[in-house]
């Protein structure tokens, strides 16, 4: 008996010490059919309230938990949902597949709950593109094009038609960091801006922040558009493709170890010019016009804690008239990322990661030659980690430096040219930052996640410097040695998102973010050429700055079935780049002085609804906003609305499921039009008509609206070979919308001035076979 | 040298779309007539002249309004005066000389208000020879021969040039003729080779070429206002920065005041 109460007595801390005790469940989810890593996946406590977690990028989750008895819930919109019970005792690695949706071939589907993760996630201001999903939406020449849908949402306007640019929340077209696989690509536009650089069978996931972007992120001023690749099918070997009028595309994928590692080959051409060739038109039939896409991955798992990943992109676009004139630009990205896992509560990633973006073009031949090339090479180091704590809070923090080199023009002149080839000073500069943030639940309502970055920035030798006047003239230039400092900027920007949770269907959003920006991109047209210059900040070039608070509610009707929500903005910019009159922005070694620098500011609300359930499906999106800039030089120092500064902007996409093998669907988009700087009165100069102008952007482009449509046909589908058609109608009633305005002579008579409006396109029918193996 | 590479929007889209033109109506507000004086001193001996105009409504189909009561003179580095009288509608005139490496200033006096503006009249530069070549089409370009200057440019300083062509005789002025350009990509060659941009010319025509070494003022003012001269006459709907150009009258008045020196030569092309 003594001995008994002895025993009890001595064990008793012991056991009230093991109930307290916490154990950390983790491990990977992925998908089911192809193990691909699954992004944002959520594991739900069920027996505890408000107890859970999410993936990370790489399909990592971790939760500490008391030990004992819990179900766990792990799901991920559009798959089965996974109920795990579980006796925890000790630390426990538990990796997961579930099952996608479209796999299931009972009729009763168990749908995830976490379906009000708009609601209940605690970032606003993000568009999310499920890649699957905008298969269906009907786009320009039957391509599916994810910066095209992404586009078609609220906050993000396209930069017009024949552009892969966009605008965010009113910022600039340079303003957005578009980064594939970690690399930032700084020309995601193919065939001037037709088709972006993205090939989508190779996509996974496609996130665009337009406000409260969390510290892990810096850089560009408006955006990021994180996009990732998929890792391949580490199941089996298949693959998908498409043959189509313009471009044919195909995707092999699979195994280099069952299950512990795998490859993706994807690739895209574009063969417009074999209709070309054609042509009886001479100066038609030799002009090349061709792209290509090339995107790579290959994982694999060195072991418990360790996995090595391996991305590259590699782009080109050709265009010219026989060996008279060449042009072509292109992309080349690569990211080598290793993954370790130092506990089941620390995630590190490392990444080397390298860019570079070029273009080219050459007129006549041998000692005739002109050619001009341009180049920007980054490479990137970095280091993440994510730390889990316990179930309430998950801590990033980490640091990155990147090398970038500017090459703004290399002149190659062949000796009877007439040209000196001299090469333009090539500009270095490096642009670093460390931060921090957490994420954290607060309370079963209320969560937050907060940052802060510093960023840094070195503008470097060897190199010159230029002063100006305040006109612009030149003024001295001073040598720099090689990496001696020529101007450093730095500053903090500290980042928030707060997400109060009204009741299980609706929240409101809070977001503050301030970014900086060191690299700005001059442009000179209309639509993004790819001659566009990107310049470093310097001693005349400050750092974009921008600070954007918005406040959304969000409101999910039906058990998830539609999701809504209203976000309003504010976003003030300092230090936004225009030019003076008659800027030459071609390999002028001086640019710096065509430079005036003003502020900006943007503000709006913008409205959504989406039906994610049914057999009718899609989303309604409403932009109310305007944007303005200022700058002492221009329109008499007053205040003037941004090109980008479309009022409304109005987009719907409706998919519809006919029968189980028909799919129709259709967008609708209206947008009122770009500010435009028209001419008020004209005179006579040197014996031409010069327009005379009052003010700057002060008139609008006409209204755009267009209706595509869509269909696509399913042909077969069976285990081992899915096939369909795909038809689509780009501008359905034909309407010419205006890509500009000319005024010119009447041709019936000369003495009348008439405006003259060009249009791109009408009716453009394509036609796609897509297979899948 | 302002290489627009050729618009290759519009390039492409001639190639791959409908590329549909149409009149529309565009309603554009009336402004209050402002003064436009432009002037160009040529070096030696020659007539100098001063256009005085106004700006009309943009769709008006009034004739432009001319100033004839201004009072115009023009001063030399040394104070010396020269009045410059009024001889037709706006255009004020004299045989004036003009000195190389002289600044000399122009004064217009007009509504109780005097404008100023100073011009350096450059050194004179040869224009060596002309040189053509045979090119199939390309582009917007019809099969022609282009045309090339050779001359060579001072390595010291930074020079500015224009060149004006005749096709037998006649002058060509359409907007994209209107060229200037630095010596950016050719400084300090001795046989710099200058184009002449976008134009392809028939076998056969007599060709009449003349090079210009115009002043920064001209520079300035010439290139500022042939980025938002478009083709046909209208204003370039491309242009990044749309506004007057920056001339160098003091006051906030359109026009300049430029001085250069002139070479020409004369090339007939095979047929």
């Amino acid at each position: 008996m003594h001995k008994t109460i002895l025993l009890i007595t001595l064990l008793s801390p012991l056991l009230a010490w093991a109930q307290g005790e916490k154990v950390t469940l983790s491990g990977y989810m992925k998908d089911a059919s192809n193990g691909e890593d699954l992004i944002g996946a959520t594991a739900l406590v069920s027996n505890l309230d408000g107890v859970g977690t999410t993936t990370n990028i790489y399909g990592f989750y971790s939760l500490t938990l008391p030990a004992g008895e819990h179900q766990v819930a792990f799901q991920y919109l559009g798959y089965q949902v996974k109920l795990i019970n579980l006796d925890l005792k000790e630390d426990l690695q538990l990796d997961v597949e579930l099952v996608p949706n479209s796999q299931v071939l009972e009729e009763v589907v168990v749908t995830a709950e976490k379906a009000d993760q708009n609601v209940t996630e605690t970032r606003g201001s993000v568009t999310k593109i499920n890649v699957r999903e905008i298969e269906a939406v009907p786009v320009l020449f039957g391509e599916r094009d994810v910066l095209k849908v992404v586009q078609l949402n609220p906050g993000i306007k396209s930069a017009g038609e024949g552009s892969s640019g966009f605008y965010v929340r009113g910022g600039g077209l340079d303003q957005n960091l578009i980064l594939l696989d970690e690399a930032p690509v700084y020309n995601p536009s193919h065939l001037l801006g037709f088709f972006s650089v993205f090939n989508s069978d190779a996509l996974k996931d496609v996130t665009v922040y337009k406000g409260g972007m969390a510290a892990e992120y810096g850089g560009r001023t408006s955006s990021v558009m994180d996009i990732r690749m998929r890792d391949g099918n580490s199941k089996e070997f298949s693959g998908q493709g498409g043959i189509g009028l313009i471009s044919s595309r195909l995707t092999l994928e699979g195994p280099i170890v069952k299950d512990k590692g795998s490859f993706m080959v994807s690739g895209r051409r574009t063969y417009a010019d074999l209709f070309l060739g054609l042509s009886s038109d001479e100066s038609t039939s030799n002009t090349n016009l061709y792209f290509y896409d090339l995107n790579l991955k290959a994982n694999y798992r060195l072991g418990e804690s360790d996995r090595l990943f391996l991305s590259g992109y590699f782009g080109r676009d050709n265009f010219g008239f026989g060996d008279d004139f060449g042009f072509d630009w292109g992309n080349a990205t690569a990211t080598l990322r290793w993954n370790h896992l130092f506990s089941n509560k620390l995630f590190s990633n490392t990444s080397l990661i390298y860019s570079n973006y070029d273009y080219e073009f050459g007129f006549g031949q041998g000692d005739d030659a002109i050619g001009l090339e341009s180049v920007i090479e980054d490479w990137n180091f970095k280091q993440d980690f994510t730390y889990f704590p316990n179930d309430r809070n998950t801590v990033k923090f980490g640091a990155n430096l990147i090398l970038h080199t500017l090459e703004p023009g290399n002149l190659n002149a062949g000796a009877n040219s007439g040209f000196t080839a001299e090469d333009a000073e090539e500009k270095y500069s490096h642009e670093a930052a460390i931060y921090v943030q957490n994420e954290q639940q607060l309370n079963e309502r209320l969560s937050l996640n907060y940052g802060l970055r510093y960023s840094f920035f070195d503008y470097r030798g060897e190199g010159t410097a230029y002063e100006f006047d305040d006109l612009g003239n030149l003024l001295s230039e001073t040598r720099y040695e090689s990496g001696e400092s020529i101007q450093t900027y730095g500053g903090l920007e500290p980042r928030l998102s707060a997400t109060y949770l009204l009741n299980s269907s609706s929240s409101m959003k809070l977001g503050y973010n301030r970014n900086y920006q060191y690299l700005h991109l001059l442009s000179n047209a209309t639509s993004s050429t790819p001659t566009d210059v990107w310049v470093p900040s310097s001693n005349n070039v400050e750092p974009q700055i921008a600070d954007q608070v918005s406040l959304g509610y969000f409101r999910n009707f039906k058990d998830n079935m539609y999701e809504t929500s209203v976000e309003v903005y504010y976003k003030d910019m300092q230090n936004v780049i225009d030019y003076r009159n008659g800027a030459n922005l071609f390999f002028n070694e001086e640019i710096e002085g065509d430079l005036v620098y003003g502020d900006g500011r943007a503000y709006g609300a913008e409205f959504y609804l989406k039906k994610t359930q049914g057999r009718l499906t899609g989303w309604v999106s409403y932009t109310l906003s305007r944007t303005l800039r200022q700058f002492d030089e221009i329109n008499n120092g007053e205040e003037f609305p941004a090109r980008q500064d479309r009022i409304h902007d109005f987009a719907i996409v409706a998919m519809y499921d006919l029968s189980p093998k028909v799919k129709v669907s259709a967008n609708f988009v209206f947008n009122t039009g770009d500010a435009v700087t028209f001419p008020s009165g004209r005179y006579t100069v040197d014996g031409v008509v010069a327009p005379y102008y009052t003010e700057r952007n002060g008139y609008r482009m006409p209204n755009y609206h267009r209706l595509d449509l869509g269909v696509t046909w399913l042909r077969k589908k069976t285990e081992k070979w899915e096939s369909s058609w795909n038809f689509s109608l780009y501008n359905a009633y034909g309407r010419e919308n205006a890509f500009s305005i000319d005024f010119q002579p009447s041709e019936d008579d000369p003495t009348v001035t008439e405006a003259v409006q060009l249009s791109l396109f009408k009716w453009v029918p394509s036609a796609t076979y897509n297979f899948k193996f | 040298m302002k290489l627009q590479p050729i618009n290759l929007l519009l390039l492409l889209s001639v190639v791959l779309v409908c590329a549909c033109e149409k009149v529309i109506d565009v309603d554009l507000n009336e402004s209050d007539p402002q003064l436009v004086i432009e002037a160009r001193l040529q070096q030696g001996q020659h007539d100098f002249e001063v256009l005085i105009s106004q700006t009309v409504n943009y769709f008006s189909n009034e004739a432009p309004a001319f100033r004839n009561d201004a009072q115009v003179r023009l001063l030399d580095n040394t104070g010396t005066s020269i009045d410059i009288p009024l001889v037709n509608d706006g255009l004020y005139r004299a045989n004036v000389e003009a000195v190389s490496g002289q600044t000399y200033t122009l004064e217009v006096t007009l509504d109780d208000t005097r404008y100023l503006a100073s011009a350096e009249v450059p050194v004179p530069v040869e224009l060596r020879e002309l040189e053509s070549e045979f090119r199939e089409a390309f582009g917007p370009l019809d099969e022609g021969y282009q045309v090339f200057l050779r001359f060579t440019d001072d390595p010291q300083r930074k020079n500015y040039y224009r060149q004006i062509h005749a096709i037998d005789g006649i002058y060509e002025l359409a907007g994209e003729d209107l060229q200037v350009t630095d010596d950016n990509l050719f400084d300090g060659s001795e046989n710099a080779r200058l184009p002449i941009f976008q134009r392809a010319f028939d076998p056969g025509v007599t060709l009449t070429v003349i090079l210009q070494h115009i002043d920064e003022g001209s520079f300035e003012y010439l290139n500022s206002l042939s980025d938002i001269i478009g083709e046909d006459g209208g204003p370039n709907s491309g242009s990044a920065a749309p506004g007057n150009p920056t001339g160098n009258w003091d006051g906030e008045i359109l026009g300049y005041f430029g001085a250069f020196t002139a070479d020409t030569l004369q090339i007939e092309l095979p047929e």
